[in-house]
């Protein structure tokens, strides 16, 4: 049963991932005509929100693996415990200043 | 004598997964390896990110719910297109336990590309197209 605590990590998780994955798009790091620059800055926006795809992927993913079988801690790559109030304060902000942008831009 | 059936590949991919656990859905087992999701669902990334391959769709909200979903989609396909594929490139092409990771990571990026070439093998079509769904036919 998920508690409020995991409940919030998870929709976080979700909204980040949802963010990331458009942002993630809109990325043109190999596109033609860029200067150093933006070639620069473009680069440091695509693997920005790669890991935070991936960061909120493993936050949506953790309570279906947890109930599909995959003992917590049975691999490196994901610890699937229960979320402590560091990680969901975290991804909870994110989350928020993704509603706030979206909100601002109509 | 030597069992003719059996490789180091196989020996080396039964080992593994007898560490790493395996996805059940109701007690069923699933067959696939946490560690080759992660894997190909990154791979699945970074082709969103180099090589677009969920366009948007438009700039409306209906749109953009609709093209997030799909992007979803799409990574978890290409997470279990790894999951699945990974293991029988290891088995088929001789492939070492240490490239495992890299190759659900190829496979997860160009998930619709290998799915495309493999199933135009296996039914003697040589390397042609899926065809597209209906409404899609303009994209790429």
């Amino acid at each position: 049963m998920m508690d409020a605590l995991q409940i919030i990590h998870w929709l976080a998780g979700f909204v980040v991932l949802a963010e990331a994955l458009n942002k993630a798009e809109r990325t043109c790091p190999l596109a033609v005509g860029l200067s150093a620059h933006e070639r620069l800055l473009a680069w440091l926006k695509a693997v920005a929100w790669f890991f935070l795809a991936l960061g909120a992927a493993g936050a949506v993913a953790a309570p279906v693996l947890l109930a599909m079988g995959v003992p917590s801690g049975a691999t490196h790559l994901l610890r699937l415990e229960r979320p402590t109030l560091a990680e969901t304060a975290v991804l909870f902000g994110f989350a928020v200043l993704i509603v706030r942008t979206r909100v601002k831009e109509g | 004598m030597a069992e003719p059936a059996s490789t180091t590949a196989g020996v080396t991919f039964i080992a593994a997964t007898a560490t790493i656990p395996v996805l059940t859905i109701l007690g069923v087992p699933l067959g696939l390896r946490v560690d080759l999701l992660v894997a190909g669902f990154a791979g699945a990334l970074v082709a969103i990110i180099l090589l677009n391959t969920v366009p948007a769709m438009g700039d409306t909200w209906v749109h953009l719910v609709r093209t997030t979903l799909r992007r979803m989609a799409w990574a978890l396909a290409s997470s279990a297109t790894a999951g699945y594929l990974t293991p029988l490139a290891l088995l088929i092409a001789n492939v070492p336990e240490a490239l495992m990771l890299s190759g659900a990571f190829a496979v997860g990026g160009g998930a619709k590309p290998v799915l495309t070439f493999l199933i135009g093998r296996l039914s003697g079509k040589g390397s042609q197209s899926l065809p597209a769904k209906p409404g899609q036919e303009g994209q790429p």
